[in-house]
């Protein structure tokens, strides 16, 4: 049997890396995947080498090629104008789910709904620039949607908050945040550049 | 690994990426300018490639659509340079890999606003658009039929890899003999690549993919496949 839509890439790398071999998966690929595998493994050898090889790094571009680096941004310009206007960044920030998806990220989701409910008050310039990185949003759209007036956006389901404050109102932003389960590395950037 | 020796898990911009950004807070847009323009990693003013995905980004979300425009180009001219550096060693395919690659950065430069791979490893995330177009260079090579003459001089094709995995499993190589990732490298390329040792009229050969001689090339390939027939003799008995 095949396993569902193992991760080749990351087996072949684990391989040549680390010298991990996941034979147990490895021995539930069937042919085609055993083939895909191999070339995984070869396309991963082979441009390790190579960068290996090339040690005398970046390329002197020549005329040709700072042409094509010219196309290139074309290309790049090209795919950005073509890009659907989508909603507005309002709407976006209003909805749960765009502040749910930086949970990995933030790992905790408390904090993130009480973010979303515009519950915190006394952001910080650099949280609020990596929010805004993280989010994909401008700096302005965040800084306009925070100062809005504090509301529910998560279904209750979500919205646990076990053991914060049930005050329906607002919380100072270092508080909460030294409570929380945010990374250090968050904590200790937040923290410093509170105003 | 990351340019700063970090091997990041999580889509966190690295410090040397957050002090760059911060630092790049300061300047006017024309000493950013200046800045994305200066190519040597450890100048004075020198900003990564990473931190100038996220620039870019962060202008063009801001409405600074010049700016960001602008931007680009340096990050662009750095990608094309790296990724050529690396594609280089493969010969007559080096453009149509890097190229490849380039376009997979760059719809993801386009498309992508939030925090992504290509702002914490931007060099192992362009190396790895370059083994997804070398993979479909390679798949197609293999789907042609090839008569190979000499055993040492050419590739078989991955016949011989490809029956291991099956049979023997690579697990046991990687504990025993392929103690590097070098070694495990070259194993790869010799005995499951498409590449012949030493080809001078060919497009490309592994001597000139690996900077290694054919005498030690040629070595190893006799040393590993005395080790895949040991292997299948264990396993066999």
């Amino acid at each position: 049997m095949t396993k569902a839509n193992p991760d080749l890439g990351k087996l072949a790398e684990n391989f040549i890396e680390h010298g991990r071999w996941d034979a147990d998966l490895v021995a539930e690929l069937d042919d085609a995947a055993i083939d895909m595998l191999l070339e995984h493994l070869v396309a991963y050898a082979a441009v390790e080498a190579a960068a290996d090889a090339a040690t005398d790094g970046p390329v002197k571009l020549d005329e040709e090629q700072h042409l094509t680096v010219l196309k290139l941004q074309s290309y790049y310009l090209g795919e950005v104008s073509r890009r659907p206007s989508g909603e507005a960044a309002a709407q976006k920030l209003a909805r749960p789910a765009t502040w749910m998806a930086i949970e990995p990220v933030v790992r905790d989701r408390d904090f993130l709904v009480r973010l979303q409910q515009k519950r915190l008050r006394g952001l910080g310039a650099r949280c609020l620039r990596d929010l805004a990185d993280l989010l994909g949003q401008s700096i302005d759209a965040l800084r306009d949607y925070l100062a809005g007036p504090p509301g529910y956006g998560l279904a209750t389901a979500e919205n646990r908050n076990r053991g914060k404050p049930q005050d329906d109102g607002t919380e100072e932003f270092a508080a909460a945040l030294a409570r929380s389960e945010v990374p250090e590395v968050f904590k200790r950037r937040w923290l410093e550049d509170q105003p | 690994m990351s340019e700063d020796g970090s091997d990041p898990e999580e889509l966190v911009h690295p410090a040397f990426v957050a002090r760059a950004l911060d630092w790049a807070r300061q300047l006017t847009p024309e000493q950013l300018l200046t800045a994305a323009s200066i190519d040597r990693p450890g100048a004075s003013g020198y900003l990564p490639e990473a931190a100038l995905a996220r620039l870019v980004r962060r202008y063009r979300l801001e409405g600074s659509r010049e700016l960001s425009d602008r931007l680009s180009q340096p990050l662009i001219a750095r990608a094309y340079a790296y990724a050529l550096a690396i594609c280089g060693r493969f010969g007559e395919n080096k453009e149509e890999l890097a190229h490849e690659a380039m376009i997979s950065f760059l719809d993801d430069l386009a498309k992508v606003d939030s925090i992504d791979w290509w702002e914490i490893t931007f060099h192992r995330e362009l190396r790895n658009r370059v083994k997804d177009a070398y993979r479909r260079l390679f798949k197609r090579h293999r789907q042609r039929s090839v008569e190979f003459a000499d055993e040492h001089e050419r590739s078989d094709g991955g016949k011989l890899a490809n029956r291991l995995a099956r049979d023997a499993s690579l697990a046991g190589l990687a504990g025993k003999y392929l103690k590097t990732p070098e070694r495990r490298r070259l194993f790869m390329l010799i005995m499951a690549g498409d590449l012949p040792i030493d080809a001078p009229d060919a497009p490309n050969d592994l001597v000139r993919l690996t900077g290694k001689a054919k005498s030690t090339l040629a070595n190893l390939k006799s040393e590993f496949t005395r080790i895949v027939q040991d292997a299948l003799a264990e396993k066999g008995s």
